[in-house]
């Protein structure tokens, strides 16, 4: 047995040359059953089994990751097949490694690992944390696996989607990345936190909400994948806050009317005059500060920022569908996760990457319908609360 | 030399500037001040001066390599500018290491002003 870069122990295979495609191809690879430590790595059959189809020398590598994507379940594991026995055969651990996050995870199961980058940027550094292991010695370590736990429960229990992806992908968190780190982002595969630099911003994993709203981020990705400039970025951003906002009502069960709609609270350094970094609830009021200055969110289309920086003012203009978002919770009350964030989340899937504010209320206001009914109490609440910050539908 | 730098974007949506004029008598206070002239003249026999390392080719960029909250940085000697994204996306070139090391001592040395730009 030989152990992997990822650390799955497998089976020594022998190859040899296939006299009709010139490509070396495994002969008689001894066959295994996933152990739970593969499983925990979303390591499936696929990769263990070996591959014999015929068209191993003729499909090219970019073709078998769509068929992977959009096939059905059958082309795609005979896809994932050939992916994992070409990169075995070429020894390309980092195709490998890519492959490893095409995989569904077992079942129904959440799979989450922890990565510490150990101050560096390298990603996605040391596993220090995997799906069942016994809580850490460091902090870092265990809010983003919690936070990436409640998440996934949130989207599962709540929205019935599996994973980020809807197909069960795997939740990797990298922590400690970079030195006095003043970030935490989402990579278009795993979700990153900074340390902060203790001055101004304490650790990004401290508040449950940033874990939720970089989460949500691969969520939007594998939707709407809206356009990450303009008025869809400020979108895909409220998305984010939204959804950051509901796993922290959801870990607390409170009720929309109770929640303070804070994202980041808990995130800003002793001494920093502010109580979060935005606010669903009131945008524009979240900090005021010396060194930080003022919170710049509108929460009224009269007020939309015109900037050409940050992506167009994707972290500015996001106040305004976040406070429609509030409005509409508070408006039906009950926890915000029930109708106004089903609401929201089946009107994500209908975006397109284009999507703008005001064609956004309007996939709002027709799920609302769809849901609820036309003329419904709901439908009337959307069309209010995008009535409320300046959009008529 | 007047020397600026700023931040936009990222998670925090919070703008930052640090501003130097090197050889002025604060930059002499500090050893790591005191070098940033040598750095800055390193930057420009380097030519990095007037290059954006943000940018990648849109077409090239697949869905899972789109980093969401990002930070962008920009550099100002005396006019001239450079850009880059933190992290660098896929495809972009990487900045040169000294530029990060310029980035650190300005940080470390110099106040953090609130920046908003419009």
């Amino acid at each position: 047995m030989k152990e992997t870069a990822q650390g799955i122990r497998e089976p020594v295979r022998r190859t040899e040359v296939d006299p009709k495609c010139g490509m070396a191809v495994e002969r008689n690879p001894t066959f295994r059953e996933p152990t739970m430590k593969d499983r925990q790595l979303n390591v499936t059959r696929s990769l263990l089994r070996p591959a014999r189809h015929p068209l191993h020398c003729i499909v090219p590598p970019h073709m078998l990751k769509e068929i992977v994507k959009r096939g059905d379940a059958a082309q795609k594991e005979w896809a994932l097949e050939t992916l994992a026995a070409s990169a075995r055969l070429r020894g390309n651990r980092e195709i490998l490694g890519e492959l490893l996050g095409l995989f569904p995870s077992a079942g129904d199961e959440k799979v989450r690992t922890v990565y510490d980058a150990r101050g560096g940027e390298t990603l996605p550094g040391v596993r220090v944390r995997g799906e069942g292991d016994p809580t850490s010695k460091d902090e870092e370590v265990n809010e983003a696996y919690d936070g990436a736990g409640v998440t996934y429960d949130l989207y599962r229990k709540r929205f019935k989607r599996n994973s980020i992806d809807d197909r069960g992908m795997r939740l990797d968190s990298t922590v400690h990345y970079g030195e006095n780190f003043d970030n935490a982002f989402w990579n278009g595969k795993q979700m990153v936190y900074g340390d902060g630099d203790g001055q101004l911003f304490n650790r990004f994993t401290i508040a449950i909400d940033v874990i939720g709203h970089e989460l949500t981020h691969g969520v939007t990705q594998f939707s709407s994948g809206l356009a990450y400039q303009g008025q869809s970025g400020a979108l895909n951003e409220s998305i984010s806050d939204v959804f950051g906002s509901l796993v922290k009502q959801y870990r607390a069960k409170e009720p929309a009317k109770r929640a303070d709609w804070l994202i980041g609270a808990g995130l800003l350094a002793k001494g920093v005059k502010g109580v979060a970094l935005r606010s669903l609830k009131a945008p524009g009021s979240a900090y005021d500060d010396p060194v930080l200055g003022k919170d710049p969110q509108p929460a009224h289309m009269k007020d939309f920022v015109k900037t050409k920086s940050d992506n167009g003012g994707v972290h500015i203009n996001s106040g305004i569908p976040n406070h429609a978002f509030y409005l509409l919770a508070v408006a039906l009350g009950g926890a915000a996760w029930t109708r106004a964030g089903q609401i929201w989340y089946r009107a994500l899937q209908q975006f397109k990457p284009a999507t703008d504010f005001q064609s956004a209320a309007g996939v709002t206001a027709e799920t609302a319908r769809g849901l609820y009914g036309s003329k419904s109490r709901e439908e009337k609440a959307v069309i209010a609360a995008w009535k409320g910050v300046g959009i008529e539908i | 030399m007047k020397i600026t730098l700023t931040v936009t974007g990222g998670f925090t949506g919070m703008g930052g500037k640090w501003e130097i004029e090197a050889g002025s008598e604060a930059a002499q206070r500090t050893a790591e001040l005191q070098s940033l002239a040598q750095l800055i003249d390193q930057a420009r026999a380097a030519g990095i001066f007037g290059k954006d390392y943000s940018v990648t080719e849109p077409q090239q960029t697949r869905a899972d390599e789109i980093v969401r909250d990002h930070q962008m940085y920009e550099l100002t000697v005396n006019g001239e500018r450079m850009r880059w994204s933190e992290p660098a996306p896929a495809g972009a070139t990487a900045i040169p290491s000294f530029v990060r090391e310029l980035k650190q001592r300005i940080m470390r040395n110099t106040p953090r002003q609130p920046y908003q730009p419009l």
